[in-house]
């Protein structure tokens, strides 16, 4: 607030300018509307998936003699994934009732998150050794594609998380960036088990 | 350069002691108003690029075979790439920075009374991205192969293999570039979202919202939400370029339509995101120059939301002869007749705020009542694009063409200097010449109808728009067909030979014109209340409270016509 | 390859009633789920300013600066 000293005459009695309209923090507004825009994105990934999927001609979706994707083996990744989103969850409640455990709550969230992370890494090297690649055929585009923009996602998360995590482990969190990071996270969270629904099955 | 000053929160650190440098105060700066010149001069230089591709190529088409002047030989390959890069530096980078990033950049701190942006940092990143976009995209033009030249619409197969486009590298510059920008735009929109919800000053209830910031937020929420899709498509388009997958090509299996309704999803919204702005500029200079209430304030507010809603269901009515399902087609046929209702509306809650005004035609009111009508011919025409028997006819003729210019420019252009000749007062503290201004509006009119009317004719006679060289056409080469081609040729020379008395008088009113006095044309909204031009964080005198609605022109209760918004009643305020 | 170039046509490949049917529920997602995104946070904040207000109208101690 560079210029709050200088207040104009004018302002009634009453209303103090350091209680202006911020109706939710900034970070949260912010990462708010950018998770809106991804989202977005990834339902345009998902849509073209979908069409392209059933346009396909018959027997071609999975290519014979091309792996299926393992949708067993990732449910691990899933669970991994949608747990470390409900710990964060745990770690702002803590947070907001100031208890310690807050930050402990955080790192277990990026430590599940970056299994998760690990996991799909393994997966894509079974499934590359396996001969699903990039342009073997559509499915195995879309795959990568999907998952790894998913991954990436995952990835640039994990590193704001590592942010706060070590912020809170300092104990030099205000709180924006904290909130911002977990909007982030939720946004990564969520989307997964639709990516896996409509991909893997 | 000294980064740790910047480490902070963006606020604070020009309030360090020292003066900031060049460098600093132009191009690394974090002031809104900074970035906001830096976007309008990016913009103009851009529509210069804009400017001699569309002179070279209509060159081509006027007097095929000639060597241009400043350009020499068009052949077909240059062709293309000119009007691609015509149309994408129009849309991508002449109408978006100006129209949304620096008009949104500069007056919605100002017209909401705060210092700054909410994210300035993060703001200075997105008009960085934008500029390495820009400068993609021109480079783009001096690689092997040369620039991308598959239309604006960038449609597949075409686009997809370097084998069909010949422009390997062009191709993918360009949809780089693109995506780049799209990315610089929804940083800007977040910024510009959260700081009006949370910034504004004391007092300002949603309706004392001037409406041309309100237009300016809701075509960035609608260019947010349109835009994922599309960087979706831009991806996977540009996989098949580069990593040879096939999504988009029909000879692996891929579906090129899917890329139209990927593209077209955004692309639709993308008309109504330039288009919004544009109408809010021409209702604050209306209610000004007319010394009139908006008529009917909410209404254009619920009717550009409507506006906004409605084009979500429109796009595919680019595709109608795509081989899209006739039932489809049915259907957003009757959504696009539907969305000329709000936008006919609003235009008519324009012409009932003129009506009865004490009407000024001041340059910036002559834009302004321009706008209207030219983009009324626009958006009628538009409807009978989207009936889809009609536009199974139409489409791809030098009507669609026609008709979009007739939306595009004066949204791009006619909006955009309506919005400069008004708020450069503020933007630079001079006063513009104002004789020179109508010269300068008169000499850009009527050339404009001059070109787009003979198109509107050679696409009724069915004159097909991609098409580099119309000799070998002779179906094309009727009657008269060529003379509307020279004589929109002809005005288009003209109309851009007059693009240099705005240069002209912009410059020299920058460096020489009279000083502009802080509310010169005794308007009420709040950036008239900073000095001109503001200074860093400014309103020096305090940040302002607001008491009322931004159009409280010639009130019955008042000696003078006009009621700043930010000032007390001096009685109990009646309403 | 005839059935393959075929498949550029969304209305004519093989698979055609699935093709058509993707097409127009993905129609109805893309277009409705941003408006119900916009639409949800629209509302949160309407809510929320409500509340903010009705808290600045009661006196109660204004929030420190968030941000
Ligand atoms: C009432 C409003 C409007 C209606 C009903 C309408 C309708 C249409 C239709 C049906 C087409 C497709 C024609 C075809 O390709 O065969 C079209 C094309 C186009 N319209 Fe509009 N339009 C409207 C407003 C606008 C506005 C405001 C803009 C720009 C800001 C605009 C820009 C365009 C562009 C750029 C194209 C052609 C794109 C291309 O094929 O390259 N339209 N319009
Ligand atoms: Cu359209």
């Amino acid at each position: 607030m560079s210029l709050a000293t200088a207040q104009p005459e004018v302002m009634p009695a009453g209303v103090d300018r350091t209680a202006n309209r911020a109706v939710v923090p900034n970070a949260v507004l912010g990462m708010l509307i950018f998770a809106v825009a991804e989202v977005m994105f990834f339902v345009g990934l998902i849509s073209a998936f979908t069409i392209s999927r059933s346009g396909a001609m018959p027997g071609t979706w999975p290519m014979p003699g091309q792996p299926m994707l393992p949708k067993d083996a990732t449910l691990v990744n899933t669970v991994a994934l949608v747990l470390s989103g409900f710990v964060l969850l745990g770690a702002q409640v803590a947070w907001a009732k100031k208890r310690p455990v807050a930050k402990w709550l955080v790192v277990a969230a990026w430590v599940l998150g970056a299994a998760f992370v690990a996991l799909q890494g393994r997966e894509w090297a079974q499934l590359l050794a396996a001969g699903l690649t990039l342009t073997s055929s559509r499915l195995g585009a879309f795959f990568y594609l999907i998952v790894g923009m998913h991954g990436l996602h995952a990835i640039a998360a994990l590193g704001g998380l590592a942010v706060a995590a070590a912020q809170l482990l300092r104990g030099t969190m205000k709180g924006g960036l904290f909130f911002g990071v977990q909007v982030f996270w939720y946004f990564v969270v969520l989307m997964w088990p639709i990516i896996y629904a409509r991909v893997y099955f | 350069m000294s980064t740790a000053a910047h480490a902070d929160h963006g606020h604070d650190h020009a309030h360090a002691h020292h003066e900031p440098g060049f460098v600093e105060k132009y191009l690394w700066s974090t002031d809104h108003k900074m970035i906001a010149m830096q976007y309008l001069f990016t913009g103009m230089a851009m529509a210069l690029v804009g400017g001699f591709t569309v002179y070279a190529f209509r060159m081509q088409l006027a007097f095929p075979g000639m060597s241009v002047p400043g350009y020499g030989r068009v052949t077909a390959t240059d062709y293309n790439a000119l009007v691609t890069t015509h149309g994408s530096v129009m849309i991508f980078w002449v109408a978006m920075p100006v129209l949304i990033a620096a008009l949104g950049n500069y007056l919605i701190p100002l017209m909401i009374g705060c210092d700054d942006m909410v994210f300035p940092r993060l703001n200075r990143l997105s008009y960085q991205l934008f500029l390495i976009s820009a400068i993609i995209l021109v480079a783009s033009f001096y690689v092997p192969g040369g620039a991308f030249g598959g239309a604006w619409t960038s449609y597949p197969p075409l686009s997809a293999k370097a084998e069909y486009s010949l422009t390997g590298l062009g191709s993918s510059m360009w949809l780089f570039a693109v995506a780049l920008e799209f990315a610089a735009f929804l940083l800007g929109g977040i910024n510009f979202v959260t700081t009006v919800m949370n910034s504004r000053a004391p007092g300002m209830k949603m309706f004392d919202v001037p409406i041309v910031v309100w237009m300016i937020i809701i075509a960035s929420i609608l260019f947010m939400a349109s835009v994922g899709p599309l960087i979706a498509g831009a991806i996977m388009l540009m996989f098949d370029q580069q990593l040879g997958t096939g999504f988009f090509d029909p000879a692996k299996g891929g579906d090129p339509v899917l890329w139209q309704h990927l593209f077209w999803f955004f692309g639709h919204p993308e008309v109504y995101v330039v288009l919004l702005p544009a109408m809010g500029i021409v209702a604050e200079i209306i209610t000004v120059f007319s010394r009139k209430k908006l008529f009917a304030y909410k209404t254009v507010l619920y009717t550009a939301i409507g506006t906004g809603v409605l084009s979500f269901f429109v796009w595919a009515h680019h595709q109608f002869i795509a081989g899209i399902d006739p039932r489809m087609a049915n259907v957003f046929s009757v959504t696009t007749l539907l969305i000329s209702i709000p936008v006919a509306e609003m235009v008519f809650v324009y012409i009932g705020t003129l009506y009865g005004g004490s009407i000024r035609l001041t340059t910036p009111m002559l834009w302004a009542l321009a706008f209207i009508a030219e983009f009324l011919l626009g958006g009628v025409t538009g409807i009978f694009l989207g009936a889809s028997g009609a536009d199974i006819y139409f489409h791809d003729t030098y009507f669609v063409v026609a008709h979009f210019h007739y939306t595009f420019f004066p949204i791009a252009f006619i909006g955009s200097f309506a919005a400069i000749t008004y708020w450069f007062p503020k933007m630079f503290g001079k006063m513009m010449n104002e004789t020179w201004g109508k010269v300068h509006f008169w000499g850009t009119i009527i050339p404009f109808n001059f070109i787009f009317i003979p198109l509107f004719l050679l696409g009724i006679r069915g004159d097909h728009r991609r098409i580099y060289d119309y000799r070998h056409f002779p179906d094309l080469m009727k009657a008269g067909m060529q003379d509307l081609r020279i004589l929109a040729t002809i005005s288009l020379l003209v109309l851009l030979a007059f693009q240099v008395v705005f240069l002209v008088n912009f410059f020299v009113s920058l460096f020489r014109g009279p000083k502009a006095p802080m509310n010169p044309w005794n308007a009420n909204t709040l950036e008239w209340q900073a000095p001109s031009p503001p200074p860093h964080g400014n309103f020096p005198q305090g940040l302002p409270n607001v008491y009322r609605g931004p159009y409280e022109y010639s009130h019955p209760d008042r000696k003078d016509d006009y009621w700043p918004q930010t000032e007390p009643a001096s009685e109990p305020a009646k309403t | 390859m005839t059935a393959l170039s075929l498949l550029a046509c969304a209305v004519c490949g093989a698979g055609q009633d699935n093709t058509e049917w993707a097409y127009l529920a993905m129609t109805g997602v893309v277009s409705l789920s941003p408006l119900a995104m916009i639409g949800g946070v629209a509302f949160w904040l309407y809510r929320a300013s409500k509340a903010r207000d009705a808290e600045l109208a009661s006196g109660a101690a204004p929030a420190k600066d968030p941000s």
